[in-house]
């Protein structure tokens, strides 16, 4: 149904404008209003360890800014992003966090939810937005605009298809990065 | 006697009267007058109550500001809290200001991580054991790929065991309040809250005064700053509420005593029609207040602003001395008549006064026992002045007007009349009826009850205290020591005892003197649990066997290991100046006397009550020794049934020697009863309606009806004598009752005015019941009583 009502937007901002595919009509595909859930599976490349560390579980998001991450197995854990606080919980232990105490988580959360969401002055806030690719294939890049974030983040890559996203990879400055796949739930 | 002898025996009595005057001046002058509640606390408190007592006057309790910023929206009360915090953690006046921001605690991280290894309680051989290292190891690798891994990243080659990270955890309060915009707010969101500590004790009233205004006029440039004129400032606390009480009282006494001197000298002038007798009315008061203030100062070292206040009631009373002298004689100079005629019934008045008051010496509370000790010394000076001094002063021609008509009107309006008669039985079983039919507990055994806060404070106190999750630290463990070592030691233990019951969740958590430091004892047992660099490379290699790390990265941590294993220890001298050495000063306490005591706070689980009586179990199998379980709530509760039933038991001995005294003066059982049922009465009706009006009766209700019959006992006398006696005068003696009531009614009933509790209570009840009293006796004298015989 959603690919469908994805689909039919996007064909009525392609008629509308009429031209090539750009963030403008990325965002609109994305924003589509409705809660998501999917599945994915993160892979985390550390220097300092030798083997890259895996973890997966779900993903659910509701417009504009609830976005839970569920990971399962060895290390379950729960964090759960709402508005300005983020809640992470973890062996039995909870946490809350300010989004506004923490710039550097914020703006990774940031850069998920305002993708999720279609929200291109969010991102705009803290990254400079290029696209590439059509509408079944398209990779949206996130540079920092600020050099203190740009001390923690170099580079994210957003890949997706029409209105979903489907892999999230977030190149760190030391060097580590996280490669996270997305699926769907059906 | 020769009429020589006579005005020699004059000129002794004002000799001696000034020269007590000049003594009382004196004492008076070099006496300190105070207006903290420290009066309000027991004077002579048990091992727990010491405690507690110092907890609530001197302890970390004591030190709290809970600061609520309403108005406004959410972004703005977040801006101002903000604001508010860089402002109030630049002044040197406060010691700690938390409002939900974590950022700014270098000082405080780099200690915890220099010291890590002394620190943190899991360090043992086991925790170092290559079984240990293992455990530990993963651990911090399992974070490090969570969302979490970010800000462990970087400490992981050198505190690859995770101490910061467990340290970190153990230091975080265990509730902790919502955050709305990055700060602490309320449950609903409107309002904004931050936690300040004073540097200052709760009772030095002085600095806790100066803090307020620092925090008002920091509050005022955070709002300018911030751009949020809509925010408004709550604060509460005890040091607060200790400002505020003072000033209240400072205001009270000041207004009330000018008031009531006022409204009684207009009335004096109103029926004496003469300045002079006005004055010479004045004399006993002014020398009794004199006496009081000596005396409480001499008995207690200092004056409560309090027992000033209560000095509307002596010129309500002491008053009255000279109205029954004046009055009942007609003029001021001829003493000899009323002296045979009226002193000795005036005496019997003074002695029942006398035995109302020493009930209030016999409450337990210093502060109480200075309103008696004032009065006492008060109605005795100005009784004797009465007697002695005053015929002498005034000019023997000085006339009195003659008041008998104002007597006769009132004697004709009462006295005998059956319609008054029904209305006043009416208006004591109404006041029966309301004290049978009120609901709930007849008496207010709540300690807070006395204490001068507004209800709107104490609402605003509620509330913030429930947002800061700052409410439950009700219930605390005291551990006595002989120096802080000792303590810290005790604590460990103590904490040792009450870890299994947090593993069970009959507590939620504690709070630690030991968290902060740690004893030497151990922070040397921990050293020694640190393997040698040789011996822990060799058990890194093994522990790191099958984990993603290799142990050559991780020669930073050998090197600190090594490193902390012969450190200096740390010391209290090292937490000085931080959020660390704070809370360490909040939780262990020492005395001039050389005497320390650590304090262990409780945590109750989410929507249970802390089971003190399980902790106790636990700390008396874990023998620790002298540990003492503080339920603040119930402690104070005992402190305040303590009171009360002392007042109780004072309060029937005080009745049963005002009974002696008229049964010794009248002897004569049916005159008894004729004398105690019209203060009886007005007992009844005075305690109906408080009740009627919605009030609880507290302590100081109680004081106040048995001042009611003290004092109220004067004026059944009276119409007995007239009664008994016959009187030529008995309108001029009626009037000087009328009037003597009326000034006494003005000084309690503006007591009444008052928002300190103390006075409210018993000036409300005075007044309505000494004057019910007086009613009642005049409507239930014969008939021939006001009528003027021989």
């Amino acid at each position: 149904m959603r690919a469908v009502a994805a689909l039919a937007l996007a064909l009525a901002c392609a008629a509308a404008h009429a031209a090539a595919f750009d963030v403008a009509a990325l965002m609109a595909l994305l924003r589509t209003g409705h809660p998501s859930h999917a599945t994915f599976r993160e892979t985390k490349y550390i220097k300092v360890l030798d083997q890259p560390v895996e973890t997966s579980g779900e993903l659910r998001f509701t417009p504009p800014d609830h976005l839970e991450k569920r990971s399962v197995g060895l290390n379950a854990e729960t964090l759960v992003a709402d508005r300005d606080t983020v809640t992470v919980e973890r062996a039995g232990r909870k946490q809350v966090l300010s989004l506004a105490q923490y710039p550097e988580i914020a703006v990774f959360v940031d850069s998920i939810r305002g993708t999720l969401a279609g929200n291109r002055e969010l991102l705009e806030k803290t990254y400079a937005l290029s696209l590439s690719g059509t509408e079944p294939r398209w990779t949206l890049s996130l540079t920092p605009r600020d050099a203190k974030l740009a001390r923690i983040v170099s580079h994210i890559a957003i890949q997706g298809s029409e209105g979903e996203v489907r892999r999230i990879e977030i190149d760190q400055a030391d060097g580590d990065r996280s490669v996270m796949a997305i699926t769907p739930a059906p | 006697m020769s009429p020589r002898a006579t005005a020699s025996r004059r000129a002794v009595a004002i000799v001696l009267w000034l020269a007590a005057l000049a003594l009382c001046g004196a004492q008076v002058a070099r006496t300190r007058f105070v207006a903290d509640l420290s009066s309000f606390l027991p004077a002579h408190p048990t091992a727990e109550q010491q405690v507690l007592v110092d907890q609530l006057q001197h302890g970390a309790l004591s030190r709290v500001m809970l600061v609520g910023i309403e108005g406004g929206d959410a972004a703005s009360r977040a801006a101002v809290s903000r604001a508010l915090a860089r402002e109030l953690s630049k002044d040197a006046r406060f010691a700690g200001v938390a409002n939900g921001e974590t950022g700014g605690f270098e000082r405080e991280r780099e200690l915890l991580f220099a010291h890590r290894y002394v620190l943190s309680p899991k360090v043992d051989a086991q925790r170092f054991s290559v079984e240990g290292l293992g455990q530990a190891i993963g651990a911090s690798l399992d974070l490090l790929a969570s969302s979490a891994g970010l800000a462990v990243k970087s400490l992981l080659t050198r505190d690859p065991t995770g101490e910061t990270v467990a340290l970190v955890e153990a230091l975080q309060p265990v509730q902790q309040p919502a955050l709305v915009d990055g700060v602490w707010g309320s449950k609903d969101g409107e309002r904004a809250v931050l936690l300040v500590r004073t540097r200052a004790s709760g009772a030095d009233i002085d600095a806790q005064s100066q803090a307020l205004q620092a925090l008002e006029a920091a509050f005022t440039q955070a709002k300018a700053r911030a751009n949020a004129a809509a925010t408004r400032l709550v604060v509460t606390g005890p040091g607060v509420f200790s400002v505020r009480a003072r000033a209240m009282i400072e205001h009270d006494v000041l207004r009330l005593t000018t008031l009531s001197a006022a409204l009684v000298a207009a009335l004096l002038l109103a029926v004496y029609r003469s300045p002079r007798l006005l004055v010479l009315g004045f004399v006993p008061v002014v020398s009794g207040a004199l006496v009081g203030v000596a005396a409480v100062s001499l008995g207690f070292g200092s004056v409560h602003g309090i027992t000033l206040g209560f000095g509307t009631t002596l010129i309500g009373e002491a008053v009255d001395y000279a109205i029954y002298l004046f009055v009942q004689t007609g003029e001021a100079g001829a003493g000899a008549h009323w002296n045979e005629r009226f002193w000795p019934t005036v005496r019997l008045g003074v002695l029942t006064s006398v035995a109302g008051f020493c009930t209030l010496l016999a409450s337990g509370l210093p502060g109480l026992a200075q309103l008696g000790v004032y009065s006492i010394a008060g109605l005795v000076a100005a009784a004797a002045v009465t007697r002695y001094v005053l015929p002498s002063l005034a000019p023997s021609q000085l006339r009195v007007r003659d008041l008998s008509s104002i007597g006769r009107s009132f004697a004709r309006a009462l006295v005998g009349r059956t319609t008054a008669r029904v209305i006043a039985l009416v208006l004591v079983a109404g006041a029966i009826a309301a004290l049978l039919v009120h609901r709930g507990p007849l008496w207010d055994r709540d300690l807070a009850s006395l204490n001068p806060i507004t209800a709107a404070d104490r609402e605003n106190d509620r509330v913030l205290r429930e947002a800061l999750g700052a409410s439950d630290a009700r219930v605390m463990v005291a551990l006595p020591a002989t120096d802080l070592e000792a303590a810290l030691e005790a604590a460990e233990k103590a904490g040792r005892a009450l870890d299994p019951l947090v593993a069970s969740n009959v507590l939620a958590g504690y709070d630690s003197p030991a968290r902060f430091l740690p004893s030497a004892t151990a922070q040397r047992a921990r050293q020694a649990a640190l393997p040698e660099a040789a011996v822990l490379r060799d058990r890194l290699g093994q522990a790191l066997q099958g984990l993603p790390l290799r142990a050559g990265r991780l020669e930073p941590f050998v090197a600190d290991v090594e490193q902390a294993r012969t450190a200096p220890l740390l010391t209290a001298h090292d937490l000085d100046g931080t959020a660390l050495g704070l809370a360490l000063d909040g939780l262990v306490m020492h005395d001039e006397s050389g005497h320390w005591t650590a304090m262990l706070g409780l945590h109750a689980p989410p929507g249970k009550a802390i089971d003190a009586r399980a902790v106790g179990a636990a700390l008396v199998r874990a023998n620790v020794p002298g540990a003492l379980v503080l339920d603040v709530k119930s402690q104070l509760d005992a402190i305040y049934g303590g009171y009360f039933r002392r007042t109780l038991i004072a309060s029937i001995a005080g009745l049963g020697v005002i009974g002696a005294l008229l049964l010794a003066a009248l002897r004569d059982a049916g005159r008894l009863v004729r004398v105690i049922a019209p203060f009886a009465a007005g007992v009844v009706i005075a305690a109906g309606l408080q009740v009627a009006l919605g009030a609880s009766l507290t302590l100081f209700h109680l004081v106040g009806l048995l001042l009611v019959a003290a004092i109220g006992s004067n004026y059944s006398l009276f119409f007995d004598r007239l009664a008994h006696h016959g009187d030529a005068s008995a309108a001029r003696t009626v009037a000087s009752l009328a009037l003597a009531n009326a000034t006494m009614v003005i000084g309690f009933g503006i007591l009444a005015l008052s928002s300190i509790p103390v006075l409210h209570a018993i000036g409300s009840t005075v007044a309505a019941g000494t004057l019910a009293t007086l009613i009642i006796s005049a409507v239930f004298a014969p008939a021939h009583a006001a009528e003027p015989r021989a």
